[in-house]
């Protein structure tokens, strides 16, 4: 399977091709996973001409850990709507080894540590997504059905709701 | 001190204090490889020069907190991080090179707020990316999660 990941910045934008036989010894493994390095391979001719690069021009591609790095620290909003960017992107943000990094940055940062909780008429209950918990000033509330609804546990940042 | 050079051949004096925030650097120190002047082949010397404004600034870090100068020190980096989008770039590439830990979180923190609320034309633009989705694969990821895909605060705009 071939893939067009390009990354790069400069005024001069290039292709660099490559057939997968190529690319498979930049393929990175973690954690028993394999994740595709950021960059080049299009789904043209993979002529070795085709790779020659000109050196000269200023262009930089992103390694995989710095796009990765950049994007672990997105909101969920952002990156559901950036696995439209590209191919790459959509199986970057969509591998397990990233959702794991994604959590594990919000689980370190104090600022996206929130206390989930419902408030319904018949009682009250509340979890915390991640510990410890600490005193959030700004309340924000569920967009849900209008249903009351109660919340069942929560683990990892997921919630189980049920709703009657 | 110790001598760096750039790759356009500019050669910079930094405090031994300063450059050992580098974990790249420090390393050299340790193994007696800098002796002479450190080549730096991937960094040009403007991207130097805002390493090196971050690296003296830094040079005390650890003191900030017990002299209370952390809101300066806070105040300086958004200062630093106030640049161009191209610039910044360079300045990651530079830091993740001579592994700056800090520096590197700080750059990509701000290469994440900018990007946080652009759209995936702006996306691609800023970041030079081709597009190979076909139509039929973009639609199927914004049926998915249409809400992602609207809002006022979705930015079109590259830079």
């Amino acid at each position: 399977m071939e893939k067009n990941y390009l990354l790069g910045k400069g005024k001069k934008q290039k292709k660099i091709n490559c057939s997968s036989n190529t690319v498979s010894n930049q393929i990175n493994s973690i954690n028993g996973e394999e994740l595709f390095i950021p960059w080049r391979c299009t789904q043209q001719n993979d002529t070795a001409e085709e790779m020659n690069i000109d050196d000269t021009a200023k262009d930089i591609h992103f390694p995989e850990e710095i796009v990765m790095n950049i994007l672990s620290r997105l909101p969920v909003r952002s990156l559901q709507r950036f696995k439209c960017v590209s191919p790459f992107w959509s199986a970057l943000i969509s591998d397990h080894y990233f959702t794991m990094k994604h959590l594990n940055r919000a689980k370190n940062d104090l600022n996206s540590q929130r206390l989930l909780t419902a408030n319904y008429h018949v009682g009250f209950n509340s979890f915390s997504l991640s510990s410890p918990v600490q005193v959030i000033e700004n309340e924000q509330r569920l967009d849900g059905p209008p249903n009351y609804y109660s919340i069942r546990c929560c683990y990892d940042g997921l919630a189980l709701l049920s709703f009657f | 001190m110790v001598k760096l050079k750039s790759n356009d051949d500019k050669e910079f004096e930094v405090e031994e204090a300063a450059v050992i925030q580098s974990e790249m650097i420090k390393n050299m120190i340790e193994d007696g490889c800098a002796t002479s002047v450190i080549p730096l082949p991937n960094i040009d010397s403007k991207t130097l020069i805002k390493v090196i404004e971050y690296l003296n600034k830094h040079i005390n870090m650890g003191k900030a907190a017990e002299t209370g100068e952390e809101d300066d020190l806070k105040e300086f980096d958004e200062q630093f991080v106030n640049m161009g989008w191209e610039e910044l770039f360079d300045v990651i590439m530079a830091a993740n090179y001579l592994n700056i830990h800090e520096l590197m979180e700080l750059c990509c923190q701000s290469a994440a707020d900018r990007l946080k609320n652009k759209s995936v034309r702006a996306v691609r633009e800023m970041l030079k990316i081709t597009n190979d989705l076909t139509e039929e694969e973009e639609q199927e990821i914004i049926n998915d999660a249409p809400w992602a895909f609207e809002g006022p605060e979705i930015d079109d705009t590259v830079n």
